[in-house]
């Protein structure tokens, strides 16, 4: 069962209130929730887009929604009608959507699976997890599955990320060896600029203040260089990257086309961040020179959101997959334990009456008593074998819990072995 | 060899569409994977009986498939590589049709081959492979530069290599298989000179030279710094001339192998 708000039910205050993501708050729920009777398990997860609660359906919700209001500091009515709480099979398939990205605020982000790990962690280390350690390794296990398989957590949505992917779409393993070159130190610049630092581009920041310059890459590395370079550094640049204030071009096609052909075939980027402007339309048009602006790069965003938004099926397959297998596991789980508490059972009475006969017949000689126990053996093995077939077969039947019952009820199975009884 | 031609064939249709759907790819490999059992059976018998005579175009078609699909499970599991399949098998099929209909080089007189001619036959095999993949990765190089160019994010955008990557690789085929040419020339006008044929004498081995010209031009421009569009394109042109003149003018062995196959 999963108890919890979100991002979509409820606003930031809310969300703020009914965070457990401070460790005194979470150590506080997990010793209140492991006090409750017939606590099995608990994972809270608490990031900035949601917090939730897994536990067993032992738990009533309402008990759970009690003692969280509580440790919060929040009354359950205040937050009854943004919560949600999904059980049995809803609530497993609600965790895969989680882990796997698909109920985030950004489709397919993979931070989530990070964070849900991180709770899980934390739930085992307040010995708090319990039953539900198969279904959340399993979640995980679902999750890697989404986005090694399909491309739900791939492709830049936004700006800054989606310029530094341009540039390795371009320069691949190239780019940390190649010069990008910054112009404006405003925060869209400073977005590109650390975004490229991060892929190992070696990047120099121009801008019309240079403290201002200086101060971006004080804070990740790089070089700043004067306003008065601008042409020469736009000649020797593999990427150049705009975003100034300035109300007209600052970078002119006669600049760009008299150093084309310089390079040798060699593509050159320019990415305008600014609006208006700051690199003249005629550049686009120098043979060599790829040109984006900051519509071009939206439009690139709102494809990769279309091609993220278009594997969402491919994902649930995997997800139903992955909880479908959980449930057999989980069924077959079942019936290992009934499985081998009827095997001991007669194994038991097999070797209690085997003792009995040995001492009945003292004078059989080891080959004969051998040949009665291999006889013994294969009887039993026999009459147990469409039991056992049987039983397994049980665990993927929607009556096996049924069965399963019966069947404890009908060997005695959960009683202790009967004496075996002298002659 | 009706099979061959099919499993190339539907491998060919499979990678293409593999572009738009890739779950087609696996069903495209598989008939790579027959195409090579069929090319590998056609060989041994070749080779077994020698008949026809190893000295024809089909041999060399049949060796290139060969090639090509025993590098595929390499090649095609490097990131972003799984749709070269889509450029150079259609390539590849078409080269072997070619190779197929084109009339034997020499007439089937010695078919028992010597260790020359053996290192002869192997040289020019990994050279039309090492071009045809250079090619064809000079061919995603310019499909993808023309995506980015027209800021019109589609398939290629999404699935092939970067850019730099792409002409990378193009260059480093190239020169491989430009070795492995240069190599087959050599071997081949070594086994020439016995049998007092020269190759320079035919048509074929006359656009051998020119082709071999090309992609040694090629390899000078690229030491000196050219790369990207123009480079992609020349890369194209010169295979589309090798296998002109392969499949066409019967080069490789009036120009390049015949004294192998004399030798023999």
């Amino acid at each position: 069962m999963v108890l919890g708000v979100n991002h979509v039910r409820a606003d930031v205050a809310l969300r703020g209130d009914l965070s457990l993501d401070q460790p005194p708050l979470l150590t506080a729920l997990y010793t209140r929730l492991k006090r409750e009777a017939g606590f099995e398990g608990a994972v809270v997860l608490s990031t900035c887009n949601r917090t939730e609660i897994y536990t067993t359906e032992a738990l009533p919700v309402e008990r759970v929604a009690t003692l969280w209001g509580e440790t919060v500091g929040v009354l359950p009515a205040q937050f009854a009608d943004a919560a949600y709480v999904h059980g049995g099979d809803g609530a497993v398939a609600h965790l895969f959507q989680v882990a796997a990205g698909l109920d985030a605020m950004v489709l397919g982000e993979t931070e989530i699976l990070g964070q849900v790990k991180d709770a899980y962690a934390v739930a085992q280390q307040e010995h708090a997890a319990g039953v539900l350690h198969r279904v959340f390794q399993a979640a995980f296990k679902a999750a890697k599955r989404a986005h090694a398989e399909t491309a739900i957590s791939e492709r830049a949505l936004s700006l800054g990320y989606a310029a530094r992917e341009l540039a390795i779409k371009i320069f691949g393993d190239d780019l940390p060896g190649r010069r990008v070159l910054v112009v404006g130190a405003g925060a869209m610049a400073a977005k590109a600029f650390r975004h490229l630092r991060d892929a190992s581009a070696d990047v120099t920041v121009v801008n019309r203040t240079p403290a201002r310059a200086d101060a971006l890459v004080a804070s990740a590395g790089g070089r700043a260089a004067p306003w008065s370079d601008l042409a020469s550094l736009v000649a020797s640049s593999d990427v150049v990257v705009t975003a100034t204030r300035s109300p007209t071009v600052v970078i002119p096609t006669k600049w760009v086309r008299a150093a084309a052909p310089l390079r040798r075939g060699v593509p050159w980027l320019f990415l305008d961040l600014a609006v208006p402007r700051n690199v003249a339309p005629g550049v686009g048009r120098v043979p060599g020179v790829l040109r984006y602006d900051l519509d071009d790069l939206d439009a690139v965003v709102q494809k990769n959101r279309a091609r993220r938004a278009a594997e969402v099926d491919a994902v649930r397959q995997i997800l139903g997959e992955e909880a479908a297998r959980l449930a057999r596991e989980m069924d077959t789980a079942a019936v290992g334990p009934v499985i081998r508490s009827l095997r001991e059972k007669a194994e038991h009475i097999r070797s209690d009456e085997l003792e009995a006969l040995w001492r009945r017949l003292p004078d059989l000689s080891p080959a004969e008593r051998a040949a009665v126990e291999q006889t013994t053996h294969r009887m039993l093995t026999k009459l147990l074998n469409d039991p056992m077939t049987s039983i397994r077969q049980w665990a993927s039947v929607p009556d096996g819990p049924v069965y399963l019952d019966a069947l404890r009820e009908l060997f005695r199975l959960d009683a202790p072995s009967s004496q075996p009884q002298p002659d | 060899m009706a099979g061959t031609g099919t499993a190339l064939a539907g491998s060919s249709v499979g990678f293409v569409w593999g572009f738009y759907e890739p779950r087609h790819e696996r069903w495209a490999a598989g008939g790579l994977a027959a195409a090579w059992v069929l090319a590998t059976v056609w060989l041994a018998m070749a080779l077994a009986l020698s008949r026809p005579s190893l000295a024809t175009p089909a041999v060399v078609g049949n060796l290139a498939v060969w090639m090509a699909a025993t590098g595929f499970p390499w090649w095609s599991r490097r990131p972003g590589w799984g749709p070269l399949a889509g450029f150079a098998v259609p390539v590849l099929t078409l080269v072997w049709v070619a190779s197929q209909l084109a009339r034997p080089w020499l007439p089937a007189a010695n078919a028992s081959p010597t260790l020359w001619g053996w290192v002869n036959l192997g040289l020019l095999g990994a050279a039309i492979t090492s071009l045809l993949l250079g090619a064809a990765a000079a061919g995603m190089y310019l499909e993808h530069e023309r995506e980015l160019l027209h800021k019109m994010p589609r398939v290629f955008y999404y699935r092939l290599p970067p850019l730099g990557d792409l002409d990378r690789w193009s260059y480093r085929l190239t020169v491989w298989g430009w070795a492995s040419l240069s190599g087959s020339i050599v071997t081949g006008g070594l086994l020439t000179v016995p049998a007092g044929v020269y190759w320079v004498q035919t048509i074929g081995g006359a656009g051998m030279v020119g082709v071999w010209l090309a992609y040694l031009a090629y390899v000078i421009l690229r030491a000196r710094g050219w790369r990207g569009h123009g480079s992609s394109w020349l890369t194209v042109a010169a295979f589309v001339a090798l296998a002109a003149d392969v499949v066409g003018a019967g080069g490789v062995s009036h120009g390049v192998a015949a004294g192998a196959w004399h030798a023999w």
